[in-house]
């Protein structure tokens, strides 16, 4: 039967994945990617925070974004790279126009 | 805003990236004489191409005028830019979604682009003419003596170097708390509709400052929330139904005669799932990217991760037609999670007799289907591989059996080669298809236009 045959291999593939990643959620698919995708662009900036640390580690390297930098942890401190800044619109013509 | 001093410097690497990646084509669409094609890119820019007529001396002389010309840019400009909502603290990226062009009018030609938030109505229009003789003003421009003035002279039009000129008519603004994937314009020429991931809003094209919610399947408590809208389109005759998909596979039909708010459908395609079946990635790979009305309005063809289907309006409990698209990656979905590839939104569309549906996938390879036969074919969009006006080979990914020369290994695919932008010219066999950053227009030289088979 096709069916069992094609079930296998996305059960394997399912088995790998939660070898690999055993706390991965009890839901399948569900909320937490909708909630990612919700939540795309999202930046988490606080001044305070911001003025704080440049006023404390003046001498000192800031602490520089990890590759999360879109979550927000008590540790992390943004940094002016990681600012969410009106990026200025691209000056180069499409190369399709080119 | 002024530089901090403490800024880094630009950092060059950077810059390239971006250039590069603002070229990354995100959409396709055909007007509706496909004379015009426009496409949409990650950086915020569209650039339109037309179509020649090509006016070959025998074919003058035979009184015909061949249109088998090349595409070639019409006009680019920029419609969106970059933007944060300082309020939400949320950044509005450039890209454009989708572009959809409006049925031509007048001499203008009017398209909707929209990003993640904001939908704008463009008109694009030509000039080939300017006025010549002004009493008041010399040639420069600069204004007369009047004095010098001694005679009247009516200023004449006369012909110029082509010039086409984009202008931003309207900008549907606000409209959006998530991120729009859709716009649709309705038959009835007057209104389109924008869907985002929890609500579709119904506008009409000389109105911006107001918007219908038409759906709105945002739960009261988020916890709840299971699934989110993936598309949207408007049927192509009857101005009063739509349809949406999710990210649960479903499909659902509204009538906007029924009730002002169509959160409850009229209809529901679902197909029935096989409990056995049943994996992590199950509603994953069902969740249904991309939603076509068939050009005679019976028919729904739908994307999803491994399959193409194809739905009959009148038939609801399950698609009538069902085409593996890779089905090889059924076996590699551990993998394609961990990449993100699972989550690629690949794009559908029929040619214009309805006979055939294509789709992408990966290694710049994309797939057609013949309906009568239910036959598929490989083909590549990728110019190493192939001249100009050289004809597409048929490719072939080796799942087993006898291997043939040319045929790519499933190790080998290359899942950074995503085709998931396209479209088919409405009337005749010709077909754009983005591929990252490179636009490939094909044509069937065999059977130019489409037949019913």
């Amino acid at each position: 039967d096709s069916q069992e045959k094609n079930a296998n291999p996305v059960k394997a593939e399912e088995a790998k994945l939660k070898a690999k990643y055993p706390g991965l959620g009890q839901k399948p698919g569900g909320s937490d990617f909708l909630m990612k995708r919700l939540q795309k662009g999202q930046k988490y900036f606080d001044s305070g925070d911001y003025n704080m640390a440049k006023a404390k580690m003046k001498n000192k390297q800031l602490p520089v974004a990890g590759p999360e930098k879109n979550l927000v942890t008590g540790d992390h401190i943004p940094t002016p790279q990681d600012l969410p800044r009106t990026r200025k619109s691209s000056l180069v013509t499409s190369k399709l126009a080119g | 805003m002024g530089e901090d001093a403490e800024s880094p410097k630009i950092n060059h690497t950077f810059l390239r990236d971006y250039v590069t990646e603002a070229d990354v084509i995100s959409t396709v669409e055909f007007n509706q004489t496909g004379d015009l094609l426009a496409t949409g890119d990650k950086g915020g820019r569209v650039v339109i191409f037309q179509r020649e007529t090509e006016l070959k001396g025998e074919l003058e002389e035979a009184g015909e005028v061949g249109d088998s010309g090349e595409y070639n840019v019409y006009s680019t400009f920029q419609s969106h830019e970059p933007d944060f909502d300082y309020l939400k603290s949320l950044e509005i990226e450039e890209k454009i979604n989708k572009i959809r062009w409006l049925p031509q009018q007048n001499a203008a030609h009017f398209l909707l682009s929209t990003n993640d938030k904001t939908v704008k109505l463009w008109k694009v229009s030509e000039r080939d003419k300017r006025p010549e003789g002004y009493n008041l003003k010399d040639e420069e421009g600069r204004i007369k003596d009047v004095s010098t003035i001694t005679s009247l002279r009516v200023p004449v039009l006369k012909p110029t170097d082509l010039m086409v000129e984009v202008r931003p008519r309207r900008v549907f603004a606000n409209g959006h708390t998530y991120h729009i994937n859709s716009i649709s314009v309705n038959s009835d020429g007057e209104t389109y509709l924008s869907a985002d991931d929890l609500r579709i809003n119904m506008w009409h094209l000389d109105i911006t400052d107001r918007s219908f919610n038409i759906v709105d399947i945002k739960p009261a408590n988020m916890e709840d929330l299971t699934e989110v809208i993936t598309a949207a389109e408007f049927h192509p005759h009857h101005c009063h139904l739509f349809v949406y998909s999710s990210s649960k596979g479903t499909l659902r039909l509204c009538d906007m005669r029924a009730s002002a708010l169509c959160d409850k459908h009229t209809k529901l395609f679902e197909e029935p799932e096989d409990p056995g079946s049943r994996s992590f990635f199950s509603e994953i790979i069902s969740s249904v990217s991309d939603v076509k009305f068939s050009h005679s309005g019976r028919y729904l063809l739908t994307r999803d991760y491994l399959t193409a289907k194809v739905w009959d309006l009148n038939m609801d409990k399950g698609p009538v037609e069902t085409y593996q698209v890779h089905e090889y990656l059924r076996s590699k979905l551990c993998s394609l999670y961990e990449n993100d590839c699972i989550f690629d939104k690949f794009e559908c569309v029929w040619n214009s007799s309805d006979s055939v549906i294509m789709t992408g996938a990966y290694n710049s390879f994309f797939r057609m289907f013949d309906r009568e036969t239910g036959r598929g074919v490989t083909l590549e969009a990728w110019r190493e591989n192939s001249k100009p006006r050289a004809v597409l080979r048929t490719r072939r990914v080796y799942t087993g059996g006898k291997r043939r020369r040319g045929d790519v290994g499933v190790d080998s695919l290359d899942f950074t080669k995503k085709i998931l932008h396209m479209a088919w010219h409405p009337a005749e066999n010709i077909i754009a298809i983005a591929a990252t950053n490179n636009l490939y227009i094909f044509q069937d030289r065999v059977n130019p236009d489409a037949q019913t088979q």
